[in-house]
């Protein structure tokens, strides 16, 4: 028994990617956001039947150091599986069974499903994506920020990274919702709404309680 | 032979730096893999945590041991669920190209213990644990050592687990830990527990006592709750013990957590139920076992059907084997990148005993599972997975 256990314990832990991951994981994003906005499962399992039967995906050569980059919408190849999971169940409810649209939300939609002939998905209209500032490096003052959303629709911070510009998904901030985040002084904040709708932005200092948008 | 397979499955990873090399792993986000991890871990510090393990191994423990005067019984449990579920990471250092993107296993572990003394009526209980999920080092020896450390320190976390202010989570970070203290009052027909749970306040469990009915739910535990069991138990004949009983389990949406680690209030998560009646028949003949299992809701399939042989008085607490195999059915489950279907499972158990059952009795177990349907229900995407268990119970 203990060799079995041994044996077992011993396995590799790694495997190869799928090369049509990020394209089912839109999908799996789907069918998700269905079940958590309608607490209907047999509908959020139609809804991924149905998205197989529309759309086919692109596989990519996984070992191509260009396949996948995080710091980049039109590069990060799960990108669009993150947007759809940020999706407001508003916004859920609107789109429906309509597949299409959840495919609208991100650049990397396009890059890795297609129409079930083959046909390319529309090309992406980036909502106007209004960009953040950079800001300084070396934040190193502990500090703890409260942001209060006073409005109907869910939102979500983000931190920008100082060195590249990059917008780090930190938290969903619920409707009439008030979240804490701890952080440093002088850390960019940057609070956006559905399809990437620039919000507010704010530098931290301790204590600092904001009120959006 | 199997020893052999190991020292085999040591030497090629010694030959393949490479892929040892993949340990500078980032999740990513967005994917079914990246939201199961974080719900696994929540289960987890719930299933086998201070509460789980109370109520799973100490109380059925003590109840076993007769009235005589007071009693009390105490014991140690660790669990490891290795490939709980896969994470969609991206890897550095000196990994291989078609490793850059892999998908990771995840790792869920925990350790509990206690300790429960009953006079046959009135009793007290404590038990403790800690809990966490981590993404193993790729080299399997690594891994391996790891998890011999985990069961070594998360003892002593978990025994510290009272007085570890502000770690009291429900499972969201990499580590939690839990306790649970309380009273028991036994009626013979009923018996009650209540007492304070560390990570989610007040604590009460009322189920069927020395009657061969039992009926349990669980409450206040967000992946678990409206999880409820009932039926006959170990009604003995000629043909064995037998057990009768329906269940459900939910299958929630799965709860958010920040960065941080901590769940979002997210109070009502929408869920459907596994509704599963049971019919399973033990020590046929003093050895075999047969049990199956009909889901009727979502669907209607056959949820388990398997068959056990062991040793004889294997089920009564004495020293034995049992092996185990079977189908386990789950229904599809997209919503958690789960595609239902049959899977093959099985289960391998070794058990160490002294004294006499009934009397004062230790008994240790080792248990190695694949595809339990018990383990399965808990965490639906940990098809394949493998899971470790092994701790002893006393009474003294």
């Amino acid at each position: 028994m203990i060799p079995l256990v041994f044996a077992l314990m011993g396995c590799h832990p790694l495997e190869a990617m799928s090369p049509d991951q990020p394209c089912v994981e839109a999908g799996y994003a789907i069918s998700s956001r269905t079940f958590e906005c309608s607490g209907d499962p047999e509908l959020a399992n139609d809804r991924y039947r149905d998205f197989e039967k529309q759309f086919a995906c692109i596989e990519w050569d996984v070992t191509d150091p260009e396949t996948f980059n995080p710091n980049s919408r039109e590069k990060d190849l799960f990108h669009c599986a993150l947007e759809i999971r940020g999706l407001s169940c508003g916004t859920v409810d609107n789109y429906g069974k309509d597949l299409d649209a959840y495919l609208t939300h991100s650049p990397a939609c396009n890059l890795v499903i297609t129409y079930k002939d083959g046909s390319p998905l529309a090309p992406y209209q980036d909502p106007e994506f209004e960009t953040v500032p950079c800001p300084e490096p070396d934040a190193t003052v502990p500090a703890n920020i409260t942001v209060r959303n006073v409005s109907q629709l869910a939102l979500t911070l983000y931190w920008l990274e100082p060195y590249d510009c990059t917008e780090i998904r930190y938290q969903d901030i619920p409707a009439n919702g008030v979240i804490e985040q701890a952080t440093y002084v002088g850390d960019r904040w940057v609070v956006r709404g559905d399809g990437g709708k620039l919000i507010d932005w704010f530098d931290a200092t301790d204590g600092l309680d904001v009120e959006v948008p | 032979m199997i020893s052999i397979l190991l020292s085999m499955q040591l030497a090629i990873a010694q030959d393949d730096p490479a892929w040892q090399d993949c340990q500078n792993d980032q999740a990513i986000a967005g994917t079914a893999g990246f939201a199961n991890a974080q719900a696994g871990k929540i289960t987890n510090a719930q299933a086998y945590g201070a509460v789980g393990f109370a109520e799973s191994r100490l109380f059925p423990k003590l109840e076993d041991a007769g009235d005589d005067g007071w009693t009390t019984t105490g014991g140690v449990r660790y669990t490891v669920t290795m490939g709980a579920t896969h994470l969609p990471t991206l890897e550095g250092g000196g990994c291989p190209d078609q490793l850059r993107i892999t998908s990771r296993a995840l790792d869920l572990a925990a350790t509990s213990f206690g300790v429960v003394a009953s006079n046959g009526t009135f009793g007290i209980f404590y038990a403790s644990s800690l809990a966490y999920g981590i993404t193993p080092q790729a080299d399997p020896r690594l891994r391996f050592m790891y998890h011999g450390a985990g069961f070594v320190y998360g003892t002593v976390g978990a025994a510290f687990a009272p007085v570890l202010p502000g770690t009291y989570r429900q499972g969201g970070g990499p580590l939690s830990t839990d306790y649970v203290i309380g009273g028991i009052f036994d009626a013979d027909a009923v018996v009650a527990n209540a007492g304070f749970v560390g990570s989610t306040g007040f604590y009460f469990d009322v189920r069927g006592g020395k009657l061969p009915w039992f009926a349990t739910a669980l409450l206040n535990q967000l992946s678990l709750d409206n999880y409820a069991k009932g039926g006959i138990s170990r009604a003995k004949s000629k043909a064995g013990e037998s057990f009768v009983f329906a269940r459900n389990v939910p299958f929630s949406a799965l709860p958010r957590t920040d960065s941080a680690g901590n769940l979002a209030p997210t109070p009502d998560l929408p869920r459907t139920n596994l509704t599963t009646g049971h019919i399973d028949q033990r020590s046929l003949g003093g050895i075999l076992d047969v049990e199956a299992a009909l889901a009727v809701l979502p669907s209607v399939i056959v949820h388990d059907a398997h068959v056990g042989l062991h040793t004889n008085g294997y089920h009564d607490g004495k020293a034995g084997a049992l092996i185990q195999g079977g189908i386990v059915e789950l229904p599809d489950l997209f919503f958690y990148g789960v595609e239902g279907g049959r899977k093959p499972q099985f289960r391998a158990e070794v058990h160490g005993a002294g004294g006499e059952p009934g009397e004062k009795h230790a008994i240790g177990h080792v248990a190695v599972t694949m595809n339990d349907a018990d383990h399965l229900v808990l965490f639906p995407y940990a098809q394949g997975a493998v899971s470790v268990e092994f701790g002893f119970e006393g009474t003294f």
